[in-house]
């Protein structure tokens, strides 16, 4: 610090000390949990902004975290900053990376935000939209437009098959488990069975299709987030948006639905209602998802037990903080299935799917514990 | 007019609004100069009346209300499992419910806590039919404690009494700090404020049961309809729960299990047994050993408890 000007020595000093409050303060509490929501979501908020620089920098051709952020003003601003790098490099960050990157980020808060509600709907830790039968479901309608219908609404038709995939899915097992009392357990054990036929029927279409085709479906299925362009980032952005607003606004009755219906009925919240919009939109997001990225499973199986752990179970925290985890979680998958086979790109559900299978395993074993 | 401005700015952010700060920004505050202005402001500035009522804040709602139930049926599956049931509790009263296992009693308090639909007859509470309001409006006036306990995801006690102001609640609004006072409130009077940052799963039996009572305060009800409240409590928690329940002003619906309980602390009984009413009124009145010997098939002799002055009866086991 010896060489510096006056000015910034004292910036620099007074970050340190800012740093040393808010470090003193945490170690004053017991846990993340007593620290306040807005306070984790900006250290979130700081390692998600930290995650996007590494991710889109991070490369075959590597550039400098400065520039990433200079070439993404640019695009937004254009008359800021006057350019100082190469077409290829702007065409590198903006086209390829940056889209991919964000996908990541919506993708991973997406899932990890259905998983969080799945959960709580549930009362079981181990639902998440792979496991309950929705993704399958988004799968299959997916795979019904690919592969046999076409894109008859244009660019919407993947998502909107996908979507009604999911619903339907969430529907058959929403209408199984009320029939048959509807306990969380029944719910989880339909949902795998649902997950299992639709799979099933998806594998059916695949193989009766033509082989090309079938060999893009499968790679897709697999989980990828190597298509992403701008103009298709729109959608799932708004989906997550609008599904975050009104999960965020339905957590407190996710909350009093933890200590069971007839319990969430005496407290005036209309259950199987409540229930069904939860159900609904959980497909929507999922569905969106699905169709902008594949099978990607396990992130909303993690990511809230995670948090849960760390931040405490009020859904008004867990939410937020799941969505900010899931999209960072997602970033650095992804990372991993760039390099991991380099140059080839691998199918970032493989290592969801590695990564979250032995997390599954780890929690079965701590619950008999 | 600016100084004052400046005033009522470092005013509210260091004193009026300081629950609301995060704690980090108040251990900002913790330089001594700032706290040396802070102290003085506050001298300057008595402390405003806090915008909460002047009546303790979990007892807003009055000393009861009257309910009535009118011939009640239910049917489920074509099964007859209530049978013109017809009850009345008076505002303030304590009322017990009773009867052997399969009687009909949680079904009664189902159709009575607005969960089930009588299939005849009607529940009114002061005079409006439970069905003809909404499901919000309803948990305003009617808070019940089941034996039902929140899934071990780690909520806390605190979150899980706060669940109790929901009805409350509209919109987008997150719980204030009033909603926060009447958590704390409820907490204190039923003694678990010292539990508040504990996992509800790693309370005690009576522990828990404390923390649910203390959500149906927070809630602010009228009526207050417990099911089996003394189940799995030991015999102390079981007498405090339900002298924490009778100073509650507020009228009371309980079914328990425990007929000296029940004599003890309930102002009327209804006796239930197969889905009909068999006996209603005193306890002295119902609790006679011809009707325990007809309902639970027990023998049992009736008289004045040494300490109480209620009803006592001793069993006999043969």
């Amino acid at each position: 610090m010896a060489g510096l000007p006056d000015a910034d020595r004292r910036v620099c000093r007074a970050g340190r000390s800012f740093l040393i409050l808010v470090t003193d303060d945490m170690k004053m509490k017991r846990t993340l949990r007593d620290c306040s929501l807005g306070l984790l979501l900006a250290a979130l908020a700081v390692v998600l902004l930290l995650s996007i620089t590494f991710a889109v920098a991070f490369g075959p051709v590597p550039i400098p975290a400065l520039q990433v952020w200079k070439i993404a003003l640019h695009h937004v601003w254009p008359d800021l900053l006057v350019p100082d790098w190469s077409k290829g490099r702007d065409s590198i960050v903006w086209d390829i990376r940056f889209p991919r990157v964000v996908l990541g980020a919506i993708v991973g808060a997406g899932l990890a935000v259905v998983g969080t509600v799945l959960q709580g709907i549930t009362r079981n830790k181990l639902a998440d939209p792979h496991l309950l039968g929705v993704s399958s479901g988004a799968a299959m309608g997916a795979v019904v437009v690919l592969l046999h219908i076409g894109m008859i609404f244009g660019g919407m038709t993947l998502p909107l098959g996908a979507f009604a995939g999911a619903l339907l899915a969430t529907m058959i097992i929403a209408g199984l488990a009320g029939r048959s009392g509807g306990t969380p357990d029944r719910l989880i054990l339909l949902g795998v069975a649902v997950s299992f036929v639709l799979g099933a029927m998806t594998s059916l279409l695949i193989f009766m299709a033509d082989h090309r085709a079938s060999h893009v479906v499968v790679f897709w299925m697999l989980g990828g987030l190597g298509t992403a362009q701008w103009q298709n980032l729109w959608f799932p952005v708004g989906v997550l948006m609008v599904g975050l607003l009104y999960l965020q606004f339905r957590a407190r009755h996710l909350n009093a639905l933890m200590s069971g219906e007839e319990t969430a009925a005496t407290l005036g919240i209309e259950v199987g209602n409540v229930r069904l919009q939860l159900f609904v939109i959980c497909a929507l997001v999922t569905g969106t998802m699905v169709s902008v990225s594949g099978m990607i499973g396990f992130v909303g199986l993690m990511v809230p037990h995670i948090v849960r752990q760390l931040a405490g179970a009020d859904h008004r925290r867990v939410l937020p903080l799941a969505g900010l985890g899931g999209a960072i979680f997602l970033i650095w998958a992804d990372v991993a299935a760039r390099t991991i086979l380099k140059p080839e790109d691998m199918p970032i559900g493989i290592i969801t799917g590695l990564v979250g299978g032995l997390f599954f395993i780890w929690i079965t074993l701590r619950h008999r514990g | 007019m600016v100084r004052h401005f400046a005033v009522f700015g470092f005013y509210s952010v260091f004193y009026g609004e300081s629950g609301t700060l995060p704690r980090w920004s108040r251990r900002l505050c913790r330089g001594d100069h700032l706290m040396q202005l802070v102290r003085t402001l506050r001298a300057l500035h008595p402390p405003r009346p806090r915008f909460s009522d002047p009546q303790p804040a979990s007892f807003a709602g009055s000393g009861g209300v009257a309910l009535r139930a009118d011939r009640l049926g239910w049917e489920e599956d074509g099964h007859r499992i209530l049978n013109t049931i017809s009850l009345m509790a008076e505002p303030g009263d304590i009322i017990g419910i009773i009867g052997p296992n399969g009687a009909g009693k949680s079904s009664l308090l189902r159709l009575l806590y607005r969960f089930v639909q009588p299939t005849t007859g009607s529940v009114r509470i002061d005079r409006e039919d439970i069905w003809a309001i909404s499901a919000a409006a309803f948990a305003r006036k009617v808070a019940v404690v089941l034996q039902e306990f929140p899934a071990d995801f780690g909520l806390r006690a605190c979150e899980v009494v706060e669940t109790g102001r929901i009805p409350h609640q509209s919109g987008w609004a997150a719980s204030n700090r009033r909603d926060r006072e009447i958590v704390f409130d409820a907490m204190e009077t039923v003694g678990v404020r010292a539990l508040a940052d504990r996992d509800f799963a790693s309370l005690s039996g009576g522990e828990k049961q404390r923390v649910l009572l203390a959500r149906a305060i927070a809630q602010q009800p009228e009526l207050l309809i417990l099911d089996e409240p003394t189940n799995h409590l030991d015999i102390g928690y079981q007498f405090e729960c339900l002298r924490l329940v009778r100073d509650l002003p507020m009228t009371v619906i309980a079914s328990i299990h425990d007929l000296n309980i029940a004599a003890t602390y309930c102002d009327r009984l209804y006796c239930l047994d197969h889905g009909r009413m068999v006996a209603s009124g005193n306890p002295d009145d119902v609790l006679t050993p011809d009707l325990i010997r007809k309902v639970y098939g027990v023998n049992a002799l009736c008289d004045t408890h040494p300490f109480t002055g209620r009803l006592r009866i001793t069993f006999d086991p043969n």
